[in-house]
């Protein structure tokens, strides 16, 4: 059939599956959210100017409420975060950035203190605060905690390639400081001031081998990722399909009877913040001798061994020590969410593409269409009196899967070797769209800049991982000239019955959302006033 | 006259070290440069907890992890909260 018409949808208790980018979606991972890579984007920049850039933008610590206080979000000390980059094909990182934290105390290290007590008989009493008064720079007398950082560049593989420090293009420095998480409005003034502070905390930045200044920031953001997650949670407590002719989610279609509509209200994720490592390179000094795309994917990893300090202080809580050993994996958004099962997700997140075999069935033989038929096809044949046997694709292998996930598409995004192997894949020739043009549904719309050619801020990557599991690469895409429909000939209609539906969440999400600068992504949320979140 | 906790000490000191030898060989067996591939060791022998973090300390940051799966361990340590100071006091944070 062409159209199905869903009514009211009936759970039908069975297991759920977590829709967050990648925010606490493994056992082990959710214990440790300092580490918890979250969201990557990658992307020709579409700043004014920033032409044959490419900018990388990775997210850690989810799901952060701005009041988090007195700590707030510092990245782990004992943490190796790294971005890696393929520009051969062969699932083996080329390049990696590694980034390594230290954190200090203010006064000189030794904490911001009182003297407290009657004249002549004061003691001095360290203060509980990460700040006593308003913040306006790293050097401020009032700023309690300062993270620093240092940038390093691996070229080869990244445990066993050769280490070059990555320099301040002004001051030759090696150490970056980040900003402090945005306390609140009367620590730093106002939104506008917040903003000033932490923009002074975006380096220019010399990068061994590679002619012409990259760009370098670590910190808060407001978060980026839109999602309707308690209702997904919730046996997707919702019709996930558009209810109305939305311009952009439903331009053509038929409006489905009780399904959802566009709305920001159903962006649970709205006041939260995020962590953000954020890159921005010449795309020459990125592509090497490849064909011009690029996968990059980011880790993060911990020493082996860690044992807990009985006499904790503030340098050493703990001692850590042995083999870096990675618990955290990112590339492409929503496959540890959505592809790999319960049992492996921390397998996963311990794995480098390169070994991606293991993972192959996940991708061939996807579970998550299989969940959303079995939550809705009773609902919809009760509903429309239909005898639908099956909404999900029935071509199996989902080979339709493996190029969204594994290997990229040829022509667009797919690297000179092909490997199978989850990584976020930029054509670094495709010029970037502007934020006004750009569509939120990429190159399913037509817009061969978006996702999943990289992953901008704006694109909605669950929408389409929704439309793509469900089948919508079996149908024609506006990708040929003057966006004529082109069949990929990975699949055909016939193999997926309702992959044609525009399936969404619900929760809108635009470039015009965001900045248009570096780091792009938005100021982060105060702490205070309340309502302010 | 000996200090009973020195003496204990010495004591988990000289197991510990009895059993160096056998675990440093079961750790170097467990390394791979494949990260996708696992050497079990060849022998179900219970390693003790205490030697295996000494040993994984003594790794360099850029070398494989060593895979546990197979590994029975002993914690013979468990009452003794000396058996990390020397890790404490010379590790790197």
């Amino acid at each position: 059939m062409n159209r199905i018409r869903w009514g009211v949808a009936v759970a039908l208790g069975l297991p759920v599956f977590a829709f967050a980018s990648s925010h606490r979606e493994a056992p082990n991972i959710a214990r440790y959210p300092t580490l918890d890579a979250t969201d990557l984007y990658m992307f020709n920049s579409y700043e004014s100017g920033r032409a044959g850039y490419v900018t990388i933008l990775a997210n850690y610590i989810p799901l952060q409420d701005s009041y988090g206080g007195p700590n707030y979000f510092a990245l782990d000390p004992a943490g190796l975060y790294e971005i890696k980059i393929d520009n051969t094909g062969d699932g083996v990182e080329d390049l990696t950035f590694q980034f390594q934290f230290t954190n200090t105390l203010g006064n000189n290290g030794n904490g911001i203190a009182l003297n407290i007590g009657p004249t002549g008989n004061t003691a001095s009493i360290p203060v509980p605060l990460k700040n006593v008064g308003m913040i306006s720079g790293a050097s401020s007398p009032n700023l309690n905690f300062v993270q620093t950082y240092t940038l390093t560049l691996v070229t080869g593989p990244a445990r066993t390639g050769a280490a070059s420090p990555i320099a301040n293009a002004t001051s030759g420095g090696t150490t970056f400081t980040r900003p402090m998480d945005y306390i609140g409005q009367k620590s730093f003034g106002s939104d506008a001031a917040y903003a000033t502070y932490a923009g002074q905390y975006i380096y220019n930045i010399t990068v061994p081998g590679c002619s012409g200044t990259g760009r370098v920031f670590v910190g808060q953001r407001q978060e980026g990722f839109v999602v309707n997650l308690g209702e997904i949670f919730d046996l997707v407590d919702f019709v996930p399909i558009e209810g109305d002719n939305n311009p952009v989610y439903n331009p053509t279609g038929t409006p489905f009877p009780g399904g959802i509509t566009q709305n920001a209200a159903n962006n649970i994720l709205a006041n939260k913040n995020i962590t953000t490592l954020a890159l921005e390179l010449p795309a020459a000094c990125l592509k090497g001798t490849g064909n011009g795309v690029i996968g990059a994917w980011t880790n993060a990893s911990t020493r082996q061994v860690r044992v807990f300090n009985p006499s904790p202080t503030f340098a050493k809580p703990e001692v850590n020590g042995g083999a870096w050993t990675q618990v955290s994996r990112l590339g492409m958004p929503l496959v540890n969410e959505v592809v790999i099962g319960l049992p492996a997700k921390d397998a996963f997140n311990a794995s480098a593409p390169s070994g991606d075999a293991q993972f192959l069935n996940y991708v061939t033989n996807p579970s998550l269409p299989a969940l959303l038929n079995a939550l809705f096809l009773t609902a919809v044949n009760q509903t429309l009196g239909t005898t639908l046997t099956n909404l999900a694709p029935t071509n199996f292998p989902r080979t339709d899967l493996e190029a969204a996930f594994l290997t990229g598409f040829a022509g667009l995004n797919q690297l000179a070797t092909v490997t199978p192997s989850e990584m976020l894949r930029l054509n670094t020739a495709v010029a970037a769209t502007p934020a006004a043009s750009q569509n939120p549904l990429g190159v399913a719309a037509g817009d061969l800049a978006g996702f999943p050619n990289g992953r901008r801020p704006g694109d909605d990557v669950v929408d389409i991982a929704l439309r793509v599991v469900m089948g919508a690469l079996c149908y024609p895409l506006p990708i040929g000239a003057n966006g004529a429909p082109t069949n990929l000939g990975l699949c055909a209609p016939a193999d997926a019955p309702v992959g044609n539906q525009p399936f969404t969440d619900g929760a809108p999400i635009n470039a015009g959302m965001f900045q248009t600068t570096f780091p792009y992504l938005n100021t982060p949320l105060p702490g205070s006033p309340i309502g302010a979140q | 006259m000996q200090n009973p906790r020195a003496a204990r000490t010495l004591k988990l000191h000289w197991r510990l070290l009895a059993a160096a030898g056998a675990v440093a060989a079961l750790v170097s067996a467990c390394h791979n440069n494949d990260d996708n591939a696992y050497t079990p060791p060849p022998v179900n022998t219970a390693v003790p907890f205490t030697i295996f973090a000494q040993q994984a300390f003594a790794n360099a940051a850029n070398s494989t992890p060593v895979a546990v799966n197979n590994i029975n361990f002993d914690f013979d340590s468990n009452d003794d909260p000396t058996a990390f100071n020397n890790l404490i006091a010379e590790g790197s944070f």
